[in-house]
Protein backbone atom coordinates (compact mmCIF):
# COMPACT_ATOMS: atom_id res chain seq x y z
CA UNK A 1 0.00 0.00 0.00
CA UNK A 2 1.61 3.46 -1.24
CA UNK A 3 1.72 6.22 1.62
CA UNK A 4 -0.90 8.19 -0.48
CA UNK A 5 -3.39 4.78 0.59
CA UNK A 6 -2.51 5.08 3.45
CA UNK A 7 -3.02 8.78 4.23
CA UNK A 8 -6.55 8.27 2.42
CA UNK A 9 -7.64 5.35 4.83
CA UNK A 10 -6.17 7.67 8.11
CA UNK A 11 -8.59 9.53 7.16
CA UNK A 12 -11.67 7.73 6.50
CA UNK A 13 -10.93 6.26 10.07
CA UNK A 14 -11.43 9.19 11.89
CA UNK A 15 -14.37 9.21 13.88
CA UNK A 16 -15.55 11.49 16.54
CA UNK A 17 -18.34 10.78 18.63
CA UNK A 18 -20.34 13.71 20.49
CA UNK A 19 -21.46 13.06 24.49
CA UNK A 20 -24.50 12.90 25.61
CA UNK A 21 -24.28 15.97 27.12
CA UNK A 22 -23.77 17.99 23.70
CA UNK A 23 -26.22 15.48 22.49
CA UNK A 24 -28.77 17.05 25.15
CA UNK A 25 -27.48 20.71 24.67
CA UNK A 26 -28.10 20.49 20.91
CA UNK A 27 -31.22 19.10 20.57
CA UNK A 28 -32.79 21.14 23.65
CA UNK A 29 -32.14 24.24 21.82
CA UNK A 30 -32.82 22.93 18.48
CA UNK A 31 -36.13 21.59 19.77
CA UNK A 32 -36.73 25.55 20.99
CA UNK A 33 -36.06 27.03 17.92
CA UNK A 34 -38.13 24.55 15.72
CA UNK A 35 -40.66 25.39 17.99
CA UNK A 36 -40.33 29.20 18.20
CA UNK A 37 -40.26 28.63 14.02
CA UNK A 38 -43.79 27.13 14.02
CA UNK A 39 -44.97 29.80 16.18
CA UNK A 40 -43.67 32.83 14.01
CA UNK A 41 -44.55 30.70 11.06
CA UNK A 42 -48.32 30.88 12.30
CA UNK A 43 -48.22 34.27 12.99
CA UNK A 44 -48.87 34.90 9.21
CA UNK A 45 -47.08 36.37 6.40
CA UNK A 46 -48.77 39.90 7.42
CA UNK A 47 -46.33 40.65 9.79
CA UNK A 48 -43.62 39.30 7.45
CA UNK A 49 -45.28 42.17 5.18
CA UNK A 50 -45.05 44.81 7.44
CA UNK A 51 -41.71 44.21 8.94
CA UNK A 52 -39.74 44.17 5.02
CA UNK A 53 -41.91 47.64 4.52
CA UNK A 54 -40.35 48.71 8.26
CA UNK A 55 -36.73 48.20 6.48
CA UNK A 56 -37.57 51.71 4.35
CA UNK A 57 -37.08 54.85 6.86
CA UNK A 58 -39.30 56.93 4.16
CA UNK A 59 -42.12 53.58 4.45
CA UNK A 60 -41.54 54.19 8.70
CA UNK A 61 -42.68 56.95 8.94
CA UNK A 62 -45.70 56.50 6.81
CA UNK A 63 -46.61 53.39 8.29
CA UNK A 64 -46.27 54.93 11.97
CA UNK A 65 -48.91 57.60 10.95
CA UNK A 66 -51.22 54.95 9.63
CA UNK A 67 -50.98 52.68 12.22
CA UNK A 68 -51.80 55.75 14.81
CA UNK A 69 -54.75 55.63 12.19
CA UNK A 70 -55.61 52.28 12.36
CA UNK A 71 -55.20 52.50 16.61
CA UNK A 72 -57.32 55.12 16.63
CA UNK A 73 -60.12 53.52 14.61
CA UNK A 74 -59.77 50.57 16.49
CA UNK A 75 -60.40 52.37 20.03
CA UNK A 76 -63.63 53.91 18.36
CA UNK A 77 -64.79 51.60 16.45
CA UNK A 78 -65.02 47.60 16.66
CA UNK A 79 -63.03 46.20 13.52
CA UNK A 80 -64.94 44.92 10.64
CA UNK A 81 -63.43 41.59 10.06
CA UNK A 82 -63.16 40.24 6.23
CA UNK A 83 -65.72 37.08 6.54
CA UNK A 84 -65.44 34.15 4.47
CA UNK A 85 -68.10 32.52 2.78
CA UNK A 86 -68.75 29.02 2.00
CA UNK A 87 -68.36 29.13 -1.94
CA UNK A 88 -65.17 30.56 -1.53
CA UNK A 89 -64.03 27.59 0.79
CA UNK A 90 -65.76 25.78 -1.40
CA UNK A 91 -63.49 27.22 -4.61
CA UNK A 92 -60.29 27.11 -2.83
CA UNK A 93 -60.08 23.93 -1.73
CA UNK A 94 -61.64 23.25 -5.36
CA UNK A 95 -58.03 25.08 -7.31
CA UNK A 96 -55.96 22.80 -5.03
CA UNK A 97 -53.91 20.09 -6.52
CA UNK A 98 -53.03 17.89 -3.90
CA UNK A 99 -54.46 17.79 -0.41
CA UNK A 100 -54.20 15.63 2.21
CA UNK A 101 -56.79 14.60 5.01
CA UNK A 102 -56.43 13.01 8.00
CA UNK A 103 -59.67 11.64 9.90
CA UNK A 104 -59.81 11.36 13.49
CA UNK A 105 -62.39 9.78 16.20
CA UNK A 106 -64.08 12.44 18.14
CA UNK A 107 -61.24 11.91 21.03
CA UNK A 108 -58.51 10.21 19.57
CA UNK A 109 -55.19 11.67 18.72
CA UNK A 110 -54.14 9.37 16.12
CA UNK A 111 -55.80 9.57 12.64
CA UNK A 112 -58.18 6.36 12.16
CA UNK A 113 -57.67 7.24 8.24
CA UNK A 114 -55.18 9.47 6.24
CA UNK A 115 -56.58 10.37 2.55
CA UNK A 116 -54.16 11.50 0.01
CA UNK A 117 -55.37 13.26 -3.09
CA UNK A 118 -53.16 14.44 -6.11
CA UNK A 119 -54.78 15.81 -9.06
CA UNK A 120 -51.27 16.25 -10.77
CA UNK A 121 -50.40 12.45 -9.98
CA UNK A 122 -53.87 11.41 -11.29
CA UNK A 123 -54.06 9.16 -8.10
CA UNK A 124 -55.84 8.71 -4.55
CA UNK A 125 -54.40 7.02 -1.44
CA UNK A 126 -56.40 5.57 1.95
CA UNK A 127 -54.26 4.62 4.54
CA UNK A 128 -55.60 3.12 7.71
CA UNK A 129 -53.74 1.06 10.41
CA UNK A 130 -54.43 -2.34 8.92
CA UNK A 131 -54.00 -1.44 5.07
CA UNK A 132 -53.51 1.27 2.47
CA UNK A 133 -55.56 1.24 -0.78
CA UNK A 134 -53.80 3.19 -3.57
CA UNK A 135 -56.05 4.33 -6.81
CA UNK A 136 -53.32 5.07 -10.02
CA UNK A 137 -56.62 6.62 -11.92
CA UNK A 138 -53.57 7.17 -14.81
CA UNK A 139 -52.95 3.27 -14.86
CA UNK A 140 -56.22 2.19 -13.83
CA UNK A 141 -55.11 0.25 -10.86
CA UNK A 142 -55.65 -0.60 -7.89
CA UNK A 143 -52.80 -1.71 -5.20
CA UNK A 144 -53.39 -2.95 -1.43
CA UNK A 145 -50.92 -3.46 1.13
CA UNK A 146 -51.74 -5.00 4.42
CA UNK A 147 -49.33 -3.35 6.77
CA UNK A 148 -49.45 -6.46 9.26
CA UNK A 149 -48.37 -9.08 6.47
CA UNK A 150 -46.63 -6.48 4.46
CA UNK A 151 -48.45 -8.52 1.27
CA UNK A 152 -49.77 -6.60 -1.52
CA UNK A 153 -52.12 -6.92 -4.59
CA UNK A 154 -52.31 -5.21 -7.72
CA UNK A 155 -55.90 -5.25 -9.61
CA UNK A 156 -57.41 -3.77 -12.50
CA UNK A 157 -59.89 -1.04 -11.33
CA UNK A 158 -63.58 -0.91 -13.00
CA UNK A 159 -64.33 2.29 -14.98
CA UNK A 160 -67.42 2.67 -12.54
CA UNK A 161 -64.90 2.57 -9.47
CA UNK A 162 -61.94 4.74 -11.26
CA UNK A 163 -65.15 7.63 -11.93
CA UNK A 164 -66.02 7.16 -8.08
CA UNK A 165 -62.24 8.19 -7.53
CA UNK A 166 -62.52 11.02 -9.99
CA UNK A 167 -65.54 12.69 -8.46
CA UNK A 168 -63.30 12.17 -5.14
CA UNK A 169 -60.71 13.98 -6.56
CA UNK A 170 -63.22 16.87 -7.78
CA UNK A 171 -64.45 16.77 -4.27
CA UNK A 172 -62.43 16.26 -2.30
CA UNK A 173 -63.64 13.61 -0.56
CA UNK A 174 -66.65 15.82 0.43
CA UNK A 175 -64.73 17.90 2.96
CA UNK A 176 -66.66 20.70 2.62
CA UNK A 177 -70.48 19.53 2.67
CA UNK A 178 -72.28 21.87 0.03
CA UNK A 179 -70.31 23.75 -2.53
CA UNK A 180 -72.25 26.91 -0.86
CA UNK A 181 -74.83 28.04 1.23
CA UNK A 182 -77.43 27.88 -1.64
CA UNK A 183 -76.77 24.32 -2.04
CA UNK A 184 -77.46 23.36 1.27
CA UNK A 185 -80.73 22.41 2.87
CA UNK A 186 -83.15 25.13 3.26
CA UNK A 187 -83.21 27.01 6.78
CA UNK A 188 -79.22 26.07 6.67
CA UNK A 189 -76.95 28.81 8.45
CA UNK A 190 -73.55 29.97 7.93
CA UNK A 191 -72.12 32.02 10.69
CA UNK A 192 -68.72 32.60 12.47
CA UNK A 193 -67.37 31.64 15.53
CA UNK A 194 -66.99 34.52 18.20
CA UNK A 195 -65.85 32.71 20.97
CA UNK A 196 -62.37 33.81 20.86
CA UNK A 197 -61.37 30.13 22.78
CA UNK A 198 -62.79 28.22 19.39
CA UNK A 199 -62.02 31.20 16.97
CA UNK A 200 -58.14 30.81 17.89
CA UNK A 201 -57.81 26.96 18.07
CA UNK A 202 -55.83 26.87 14.68
CA UNK A 203 -53.49 29.84 13.79
CA UNK A 204 -54.10 31.67 11.11
CA UNK A 205 -57.61 30.43 10.61
CA UNK A 206 -61.10 31.86 11.12
CA UNK A 207 -63.91 29.49 12.75
CA UNK A 208 -67.02 29.52 10.74
CA UNK A 209 -70.29 27.08 11.64
CA UNK A 210 -72.61 25.90 8.80
CA UNK A 211 -75.49 24.13 10.50
CA UNK A 212 -79.05 22.65 9.28
CA UNK A 213 -81.62 19.85 9.74
CA UNK A 214 -81.41 16.37 7.83
CA UNK A 215 -84.97 15.52 8.42
CA UNK A 216 -85.37 11.02 7.92
CA UNK A 217 -88.57 9.08 7.81
CA UNK A 218 -89.10 9.11 11.13
CA UNK A 219 -86.09 11.24 12.75
CA UNK A 220 -84.72 15.00 12.39
CA UNK A 221 -80.76 15.07 12.86
CA UNK A 222 -79.19 18.18 13.85
CA UNK A 223 -76.19 19.10 12.22
CA UNK A 224 -72.94 21.49 12.46
CA UNK A 225 -69.98 21.61 10.20
CA UNK A 226 -66.97 23.53 12.14
CA UNK A 227 -64.79 24.77 10.00
CA UNK A 228 -61.16 26.61 9.97
CA UNK A 229 -60.35 28.48 7.36
CA UNK A 230 -57.14 30.12 6.84
CA UNK A 231 -57.24 33.80 6.70
CA UNK A 232 -55.10 34.45 4.02
CA UNK A 233 -55.96 31.79 1.03
CA UNK A 234 -60.16 30.72 2.20
CA UNK A 235 -58.57 27.48 2.72
CA UNK A 236 -60.00 24.64 5.22
CA UNK A 237 -57.45 23.86 7.68
CA UNK A 238 -59.47 21.67 10.15
CA UNK A 239 -63.12 20.53 10.01
CA UNK A 240 -65.11 19.16 12.57
CA UNK A 241 -68.54 17.17 12.36
CA UNK A 242 -71.33 17.83 15.40
CA UNK A 243 -74.81 16.05 15.75
CA UNK A 244 -77.82 15.80 18.03
CA UNK A 245 -81.25 14.72 17.81
CA UNK A 246 -82.76 16.77 19.89
CA UNK A 247 -82.83 20.74 19.30
CA UNK A 248 -82.51 21.37 23.31
CA UNK A 249 -78.76 19.41 23.38
CA UNK A 250 -75.79 20.62 22.81
CA UNK A 251 -73.98 19.39 19.75
CA UNK A 252 -71.58 16.27 20.39
CA UNK A 253 -68.41 16.32 18.44
CA UNK A 254 -68.05 12.83 16.04
CA UNK A 255 -65.13 13.65 13.90
CA UNK A 256 -62.88 15.83 12.70
CA UNK A 257 -60.38 16.42 10.06
CA UNK A 258 -56.81 18.18 9.78
CA UNK A 259 -55.90 19.05 6.00
CA UNK A 260 -52.69 20.35 4.46
CA UNK A 261 -51.78 20.56 1.66
CA UNK A 262 -48.74 18.57 0.79
CA UNK A 263 -46.63 19.08 -2.26
CA UNK A 264 -46.73 16.18 -5.44
CA UNK A 265 -42.96 15.33 -4.49
CA UNK A 266 -44.37 14.90 -1.19
CA UNK A 267 -47.35 12.92 -2.02
CA UNK A 268 -45.24 10.53 -3.85
CA UNK A 269 -42.73 10.37 -1.22
CA UNK A 270 -45.61 8.63 0.94
CA UNK A 271 -46.90 6.60 -2.05
CA UNK A 272 -43.45 5.13 -2.32
CA UNK A 273 -42.98 5.31 1.34
CA UNK A 274 -46.19 3.36 1.38
CA UNK A 275 -45.88 0.98 -1.50
CA UNK A 276 -42.26 0.92 -2.23
CA UNK A 277 -39.87 2.59 -4.71
CA UNK A 278 -40.77 0.53 -7.71
CA UNK A 279 -44.54 1.31 -7.32
CA UNK A 280 -44.76 2.69 -10.63
CA UNK A 281 -42.82 -0.43 -12.08
CA UNK A 282 -45.39 -2.85 -10.15
CA UNK A 283 -48.68 -1.32 -11.99
CA UNK A 284 -47.98 -2.28 -15.32
CA UNK A 285 -49.64 -4.94 -17.13
CA UNK A 286 -47.13 -7.65 -16.67
CA UNK A 287 -47.70 -7.32 -12.80
CA UNK A 288 -51.52 -7.58 -12.74
CA UNK A 289 -53.50 -10.01 -10.88
CA UNK A 290 -52.39 -10.71 -7.03
CA UNK A 291 -49.90 -11.21 -5.18
CA UNK A 292 -47.48 -8.38 -6.49
CA UNK A 293 -43.52 -9.71 -6.66
CA UNK A 294 -42.01 -8.94 -3.11
CA UNK B 1 -32.48 8.91 0.28
CA UNK B 2 -36.19 8.01 0.51
CA UNK B 3 -36.40 8.11 4.56
CA UNK B 4 -34.68 11.51 4.03
CA UNK B 5 -37.22 12.91 2.32
CA UNK B 6 -39.39 11.41 4.82
CA UNK B 7 -37.57 13.09 7.37
CA UNK B 8 -37.86 16.20 6.37
CA UNK B 9 -41.22 16.54 5.09
CA UNK B 10 -42.33 15.69 8.63
CA UNK B 11 -39.68 18.35 9.71
CA UNK B 12 -41.10 20.74 7.42
CA UNK B 13 -44.83 20.05 9.37
CA UNK B 14 -42.48 20.49 12.80
CA UNK B 15 -42.07 16.82 13.73
CA UNK B 16 -39.33 17.10 16.95
CA UNK B 17 -39.29 13.24 16.17
CA UNK B 18 -37.51 13.77 13.22
CA UNK B 19 -35.56 16.36 13.74
CA UNK B 20 -33.96 14.28 16.51
CA UNK B 21 -33.56 11.28 13.83
CA UNK B 22 -31.77 13.75 11.40
CA UNK B 23 -29.78 14.67 14.58
CA UNK B 24 -29.05 11.15 15.30
CA UNK B 25 -28.09 10.08 11.45
CA UNK B 26 -25.44 12.30 10.84
CA UNK B 27 -24.33 13.92 14.13
CA UNK B 28 -21.03 12.28 14.47
CA UNK B 29 -20.07 12.54 10.31
CA UNK B 30 -20.52 15.98 10.71
CA UNK B 31 -18.76 16.72 14.25
CA UNK B 32 -15.60 14.28 12.46
CA UNK B 33 -15.80 17.02 9.69
CA UNK B 34 -15.94 20.08 11.86
CA UNK B 35 -13.08 18.84 13.70
CA UNK B 36 -10.98 18.34 11.27
CA UNK B 37 -11.53 21.22 9.24
CA UNK B 38 -11.38 23.40 12.79
CA UNK B 39 -8.71 20.93 14.22
CA UNK B 40 -10.60 21.95 17.64
CA UNK B 41 -13.16 19.98 19.33
CA UNK B 42 -15.00 22.07 21.61
CA UNK B 43 -15.66 24.75 18.91
CA UNK B 44 -16.38 21.83 16.56
CA UNK B 45 -19.47 20.92 18.87
CA UNK B 46 -19.99 24.46 18.75
CA UNK B 47 -20.49 24.41 14.87
CA UNK B 48 -22.64 21.59 14.95
CA UNK B 49 -24.42 22.89 17.48
CA UNK B 50 -25.21 26.06 15.72
CA UNK B 51 -25.86 24.51 12.52
CA UNK B 52 -28.60 22.22 13.88
CA UNK B 53 -30.57 25.18 15.49
CA UNK B 54 -30.85 27.40 12.54
CA UNK B 55 -31.29 24.11 10.49
CA UNK B 56 -34.67 23.96 12.93
CA UNK B 57 -35.27 27.36 13.09
CA UNK B 58 -35.56 27.60 9.17
CA UNK B 59 -36.99 24.02 9.00
CA UNK B 60 -40.31 25.52 7.67
CA UNK B 61 -38.94 27.11 4.79
CA UNK B 62 -36.83 24.20 4.20
CA UNK B 63 -36.19 23.32 0.34
CA UNK B 64 -33.27 20.58 -0.40
CA UNK B 65 -31.57 20.48 -4.26
CA UNK B 66 -29.56 17.71 -3.31
CA UNK B 67 -29.12 15.30 -1.08
CA UNK B 68 -30.12 16.37 2.75
CA UNK B 69 -26.59 14.93 4.27
CA UNK B 70 -24.63 17.28 1.57
CA UNK B 71 -27.36 20.29 2.61
CA UNK B 72 -25.44 19.42 6.14
CA UNK B 73 -22.07 19.07 5.21
CA UNK B 74 -22.21 22.59 3.30
CA UNK B 75 -23.62 23.92 6.85
CA UNK B 76 -21.06 22.64 8.35
CA UNK B 77 -18.60 24.36 6.24
CA UNK B 78 -20.12 28.08 5.97
CA UNK B 79 -19.87 27.71 9.68
CA UNK B 80 -16.40 26.57 9.55
CA UNK B 81 -15.70 29.41 7.43
CA UNK B 82 -17.41 32.29 9.25
CA UNK B 83 -15.20 30.99 12.39
CA UNK B 84 -12.18 31.65 10.64
CA UNK B 85 -13.43 34.87 8.87
CA UNK B 86 -15.17 35.83 12.44
CA UNK B 87 -11.83 35.49 14.75
CA UNK B 88 -9.43 35.69 11.92
CA UNK B 89 -8.36 32.33 12.48
CA UNK B 90 -6.20 31.60 10.00
CA UNK B 91 -3.49 34.09 11.22
CA UNK B 92 -3.34 31.85 14.51
CA UNK B 93 -4.36 28.94 13.28
CA UNK B 94 -1.25 27.35 13.23
CA UNK B 95 0.03 27.85 16.63
CA UNK B 96 -3.19 26.67 17.73
CA UNK B 97 -2.93 22.82 16.16
CA UNK B 98 -2.96 20.36 18.25
CA UNK B 99 -4.73 16.96 17.76
CA UNK B 100 -8.32 17.42 18.11
CA UNK B 101 -9.07 14.54 20.11
CA UNK B 102 -6.52 16.05 22.73
CA UNK B 103 -8.74 18.27 24.20
CA UNK B 104 -11.81 16.03 24.12
CA UNK B 105 -13.26 13.67 27.16
CA UNK B 106 -15.36 11.96 24.71
CA UNK B 107 -15.70 8.42 23.26
CA UNK B 108 -13.46 8.21 19.98
CA UNK B 109 -13.60 5.34 18.27
CA UNK B 110 -10.71 5.93 16.01
CA UNK B 111 -8.34 2.94 14.84
CA UNK B 112 -5.07 5.13 14.57
CA UNK B 113 -3.26 5.35 17.51
CA UNK B 114 -2.81 8.83 19.02
CA UNK B 115 0.55 9.46 18.37
CA UNK B 116 -0.16 8.73 14.42
CA UNK B 117 -3.82 11.04 14.97
CA UNK B 118 -1.45 13.84 16.17
CA UNK B 119 0.95 13.62 13.18
CA UNK B 120 -1.78 13.89 10.81
CA UNK B 121 -3.75 16.30 12.40
CA UNK B 122 -0.81 18.36 12.24
CA UNK B 123 0.24 17.95 8.77
CA UNK B 124 -3.79 18.63 7.67
CA UNK B 125 -3.59 21.91 9.42
CA UNK B 126 -0.55 23.06 7.41
CA UNK B 127 -2.85 22.45 4.50
CA UNK B 128 -4.90 25.89 2.93
CA UNK B 129 -8.23 25.45 4.09
CA UNK B 130 -9.35 25.11 0.61
CA UNK B 131 -7.42 21.89 0.05
CA UNK B 132 -8.09 20.47 3.55
CA UNK B 133 -11.83 21.41 2.79
CA UNK B 134 -11.92 19.20 -0.15
CA UNK B 135 -10.02 16.04 1.81
CA UNK B 136 -12.29 16.30 4.81
CA UNK B 137 -15.55 16.59 2.21
CA UNK B 138 -14.19 13.37 0.16
CA UNK B 139 -12.97 11.07 2.58
CA UNK B 140 -14.98 11.77 5.80
CA UNK B 141 -18.04 13.23 4.01
CA UNK B 142 -17.88 10.14 1.25
CA UNK B 143 -18.65 13.39 -0.96
CA UNK B 144 -17.36 12.69 -4.60
CA UNK B 145 -16.10 15.55 -6.27
CA UNK B 146 -18.89 16.44 -8.47
CA UNK B 147 -20.74 17.28 -5.46
CA UNK B 148 -17.85 19.43 -3.96
CA UNK B 149 -17.57 21.06 -7.69
CA UNK B 150 -20.99 21.85 -7.28
CA UNK B 151 -21.43 22.70 -3.64
CA UNK B 152 -18.35 25.36 -3.60
CA UNK B 153 -18.88 26.59 -7.43
CA UNK B 154 -15.82 25.41 -9.29
CA UNK B 155 -15.12 23.13 -11.89
CA UNK B 156 -14.14 19.32 -11.39
CA UNK B 157 -10.93 19.57 -11.97
CA UNK B 158 -9.74 22.44 -9.70
CA UNK B 159 -11.70 20.50 -7.04
CA UNK B 160 -9.50 17.19 -8.14
CA UNK B 161 -6.29 19.47 -8.19
CA UNK B 162 -6.78 20.78 -4.63
CA UNK B 163 -6.98 16.98 -3.03
CA UNK B 164 -4.54 15.99 -5.47
CA UNK B 165 -1.80 18.67 -4.36
CA UNK B 166 -3.56 18.23 -0.75
CA UNK B 167 -2.92 14.75 -0.45
CA UNK B 168 0.64 15.20 -2.21
CA UNK B 169 1.91 17.85 0.28
CA UNK B 170 0.60 15.64 3.56
CA UNK B 171 2.73 13.20 1.93
CA UNK B 172 6.04 15.10 2.07
CA UNK B 173 4.95 15.92 5.33
CA UNK B 174 4.07 12.24 7.22
CA UNK B 175 7.28 11.34 4.84
CA UNK B 176 6.05 7.54 5.78
CA UNK B 177 5.26 8.03 9.31
CA UNK B 178 1.65 6.12 8.87
CA UNK B 179 3.59 2.95 8.13
CA UNK B 180 2.27 0.66 10.97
Amino acid sequence: MNPTDQIERAIKQWHLTTSAGTDRRILDDAFVALEESKQRRSVGTGSRILQTALRSRMIKFTAAAAMLLIALTLFFKAPAERVIDLDQIHTALGKMQNVCIENFGQGETEPLQQIWLSRTLNLTMFKTEQQSVLYDIHRQVKMTKDSASGSMTIDRVAKSMLAIQEEALEKALRLVPFAGLSAAPKGAQWVPVLDANTATTVSGAQAYDLVWKQIADDSTRYLKWRVFADVQTDLPKRAEWYAKFNPEEEYRLETFAVVTYPSESEIRIVVQDVFGPDYERLSEAEYMGTPAPR
Amino acid sequence: MLEDERLVWELKRGSKEALRRIYEKYKDNLLTIAASLLRDRCGAEDVLHDVFVSFAAGAGQLYLRGSLKNYLIMSIVNQVRDRFRRKKHRAVELEQVGPISSDSDGPEQSAMSSEQLQLLTEALAKLPLEQREVIVLHLNGGMKFKEIAGMQGISISTVQGRYRYGLSKLRIMLNGELKK
